[in-house]
């Protein structure tokens, strides 16, 4: 079964679509710019990601764990208000796929999903947690403790998205969430293992 | 150099197109232009297996999945675009101002989506990539693009029957 097959694109959109401009000039003549760029970067190359190691080593920890506090705290937010009632998004889900199937298959097929979803970031993120066990010991503490926490907090919201889920399956926020966190979780753990390493 | 820019003459349109469609009319002047200063760079590896046009397509769509993860990175961005005019603004719609309303209420309407929803309904609807190529550029689970799009396709005809 192909994609189109299972959720395909409705006749008014796929027209719509047809309907766009393949080109759009830009307003401005982007070439000047490109050049100088081009004639610029030739003579100094620039470090990949634009600044030095040892300033990126020590902003990331701040800047995870900010983030982890927004992601879980939203996910506790979205939890408790699934819990209470079930969304429009989830009826207007169910009205969407749900033709000629029952209610229950909806969601099971949805449960199952969020299951597919799960199990893909485990084994990524079970991976890049093997490299980094091989790692820690060179790490400095204050990074280790960082990133455990960080770590910690990541999988509580990684938790309450999934028994959030468990209740309405059929939730695209929740799914979106999901997601983000399990990519944050990943990011995080690309970032430790790319961190430099104390001298023993 | 002259013939690096005879290509962008050629290209640019087209890829102008799908960064003002990816990136929602914010910021599309900068990724156009990281797009030809990294297809210079790498115009080297070009070894012909593709047309060009679909090589540079390429590079324009990890640029901008790169530039968009560390955007992720640094800030919890709200994700529906804080103007939706803009889009129409930057692509200067002036152009095609002659054609069907549909076209440009499209337009509008997606740069309302929210950024994932938004880059797999372009690359799968309209460039064309399949879920599983969209799933290995974003480094995520083919369900993770099937049911972005399939938010992105019901929050546009949303948005269309307004």
């Amino acid at each position: 079964m192909t994609s189109h097959e299972r959720d395909p694109l409705p006749e008014r959109l796929r027209s719509a679509i047809d309907g766009l401009a393949r080109e759009i000039e830009p307003r401005r003549d982007a070439w000047p710019a490109i050049r100088s760029r081009i004639d610029a970067e030739r003579v100094v190359p620039l470090h990949t990601d634009g600044r030095p190691p040892c300033r990126a080593a020590r902003r990331w920890p701040v800047a995870a764990a900010a983030v982890l506090v927004i992601a879980a705290s939203t996910v506790t937010m979205l939890a408790s208000n699934r819990q209470r009632r079930p969304t429009a998004d989830g009826a207007a889900f169910n009205t969407a796929v749900g033709v000629g199937a029952g209610a229950a298959r909806v969601a099971s097929d949805r449960r199952q999903l969020v299951a597919d979803v799960c199990n893909s970031y485990d084994a990524a993120a079970d991976d890049l947690q093997r490299v980094l066990v091989a790692r820690r010991a060179r790490l400095s503490p204050k990074t280790v403790q960082v990133l455990e926490s960080s770590l910690r907090a990541i999988d509580q919201a990684i938790r309450e998205a999934r028994a959030a889920l468990e209740v309405d399956p059929a939730s695209q926020d929740l799914m979106d969430l999901l997601d983000s966190v399990y990519r944050q979780k990943l990011d995080l753990l690309r970032r430790a293992n790319a961190l430099p390493l104390h001298s023993s | 150099m002259d013939a690096f820019e005879r290509l962008y003459r050629s290209h640019v349109g087209r890829v102008h197109a799908l960064c003002a469609r990816l990136t929602a009319g914010q910021g599309t002047d900068e990724l156009l232009q990281d797009v030809f200063v990294r297809v210079w760079e790498r115009l080297p590896s070009f070894r012909g297996e593709s047309a060009f046009s679909s090589w540079i397509h390429r590079v324009a769509v990890n640029v901008f999945l790169v530039a968009r993860r560390g955007d992720d990175r640094r800030t919890q961005r709200v994700e529906y675009a804080d103007d939706p005019d803009a889009l129409a603004r930057d692509q200067g719609l002036g152009h095609v101002r002659d054609d069907p309303d549909t076209r440009i209420d499209l337009e509008r309407a997606i740069a309302l989506l929210p950024t994932g929803a938004r880059t797999a309904f372009v690359l799968h609807d309209i460039e064309g990539y399949s879920h599983e190529e969209i799933a290995a550029l974003q480094g995520v689970a083919t369900v993770t693009v099937r049911t972005q799009l399939h938010r992105a396709r019901r929050l546009l005809m949303e948005e269309l029957d307004r």
